[in-house]
């Protein structure tokens, strides 16, 4: 099963997909044609969201940095989720943005003390992240700091949240990233450094994890800077794919 | 009047005593906010010219241009009388009294207040995030929320530890006042729709890790916090 946020008739909605794919199921049983959806990031007001950095060793190299012995986690806010086929303001002052195709893990289940040979079974679905990051504006101060991480709009989520039964091995994903049509990122969640379900017992062992709260769980290597306009599209095996368009280029009285 | 409008819209305190989580913190009333809580490292101006000369070292290299911010999650939200278990693999910890900003009306500006304190395992570097040392359940006790009035920013508040003689501050102390900060943030996110910004102010690190705590402010309701060692987890 697959469900969606959507914007229908002025308001935010869930809905599910129909057998064959092509329409949403509302609460009210009325269908929306897919094609005419508008897609809102598929997230839960107020809920947790954890993101992996350097959590793929061959990024991490790319970067320059090793392979972390314990994992980078950093947390987001959501005013920068943006749905799919949305559009991400273009920085002002930077050109250093780079698009991160990263798999979602939703928790289902209150998570506490929870062992990682159990953990998957609280994982209520997936989706896919496009991390974006702006080098410029890194600094080293609980990095990655948020202007680089929670700018408005810039952490387009979605289309929708595939049920975690659907997905056999949520560690066998192939994903891609191409910018205009052109391939700048090809991985598999094979090669991530921290697994998900090591990740939800390590969170769950300090902090409680409620359903709704979200891990982004990292990126695979391949550093691509992106121009205004852009059309970037993240793939994710078994998911589906997520499209987003880099705004212009900012005006200069913007921020 | 503005308390009841955030209590219908923002705040929903409701009784969730058949929550074996919530249980275990014996909070009998939880506060849900709908938005993200920041708060801001460094912000302290004492704090911050004592570490200065380190921002010049690696890993930080250069000093911040920007405010430092963390985000405190959901899990550690816990209200006025809270009992906050402490767990007994945290041999220290850094409790920063605060003033918690909500932004529910017109974005980036404020329309309530709070008292808070935050608290974290103590830990000297900022380079990382420190998900861990922040981000334990219970670990941000938020007094009720009144409506905005600057003015809190010229009194004086107390935190009184029993037992131990009161400590005061204030905000006269913020390297960025709230407006400034408000300015700085709102230039790549937006503050709205049930945010919280919590200001920091002064930072005491404890040892003491079993203490009744109360913070009070001039025209708010004070907000009591019990600090009480845990079982190691």
């Amino acid at each position: 099963m697959k469900r969606a946020r959507i914007y229908h008739a002025g308001q935010a909605i869930w809905a599910e997909f129909n057998q064959t794919e092509d329409h949403l199921i509302l609460p009210s049983g009325a269908l929306v044609a897919t094609g005419e959806a508008q897609w809102l990031p598929p997230n839960l007001p107020g809920s947790t969201i954890f993101a992996l950095g350097l959590n793929y060793a061959d990024h991490t190299r790319e970067l320059g940095f090793e392979p972390p012995s314990k994992p980078l986690i950093f947390l987001k806010g959501h005013k920068t989720f943006v749905g799919h086929e949305g559009m991400t303001p273009y920085p002002k002052g930077a050109r250093q943005i780079h698009p991160e195709c990263e798999l979602v893990a939703i928790i289902g289940q209150p998570c506490r003390n929870v062992r990682e040979e159990d953990a998957l079974a609280h994982v209520g679905g997936y989706t896919i992240a496009c991390d974006y990051a702006v080098r410029e504006f890194l600094e080293n101060y609980y990095r990655p700091n948020l202007r680089v991480k929670n700018r408005d709009a810039t952490t387009p989520t979605g289309p929708w949240i595939v049920d975690a039964q659907d997905i056999a091995n949520p560690m066998a994903l192939r994903l891609t990233t191409r910018v205009n049509g052109t391939i700048v990122q090809d991985g598999s969640t094979a090669d991530m450094v921290f697994s998900i379900a090591w990740l939800i017992a390590h969170l769950s062992s300090f902090m409680t994890l409620m359903p709704g709260d979200m891990i982004l769980t990292g990126t695979p290597h391949g550093v691509h800077f992106c121009d205004p306009g852009d059309r970037v599209e993240c793939e994710i095996e078994n998911i589906g794919t997520l499209v987003n368009t880099l705004g212009p280029e900012p005006l200069a009285a913007a921020g | 009047m503005a308390v009841e409008f955030l209590s219908f819209r923002l705040l929903s305190p409701c009784n969730l005593i058949t929550s074996n989580i919530l249980n275990t913190l014996n909070i009998l009333e939880v506060m849900i906010i709908t938005g993200t809580i920041y708060a801001v490292a460094l912000n302290n101006r004492d704090e911050y010219e004592r570490r200065e000369s380190s921002f010049l070292e690696p890993p930080y290299k250069s000093p911040p241009n920007s405010p430092v911010l963390y985000i405190k999650p959901r899990n550690c939200v816990a209200v006025s009388g809270a009992r906050v278990e402490i767990p007994a693999d945290i041999p220290s910890l850094t409790l920063a009294p605060s003033l918690a900003l909500l932004f529910a009306g017109t974005p980036n500006q404020p329309s309530a207040m709070a008292l808070a304190l935050d608290i974290c395992e103590t830990h000297a570097s900022v380079f990382r995030p420190a998900i861990r040392e922040q981000c334990r359940d219970g670990f941000l006790p938020l007094g009720e929320f009144v409506e905005w009035d600057p003015d809190i920013l010229t009194g004086v508040c107390e935190m009184n530890v029993h037992g131990s003689q009161a400590r005061s501050f204030d905000f006269a102390g913020l390297r960025r006042t709230p407006d400034e900060l408000i300015s700085e943030l709102s230039s790549y996110m937006t503050l709205s729709d049930g945010d919280v910004l919590l200001v920091g102010a002064m930072q005491v690190r404890t040892e003491r890790l079993d203490a009744q705590l109360v913070l009070t402010a001039p025209g708010m309701t004070g907000l009591k916090v019990t600090l009480a060692r845990g079982l190691a987890i």
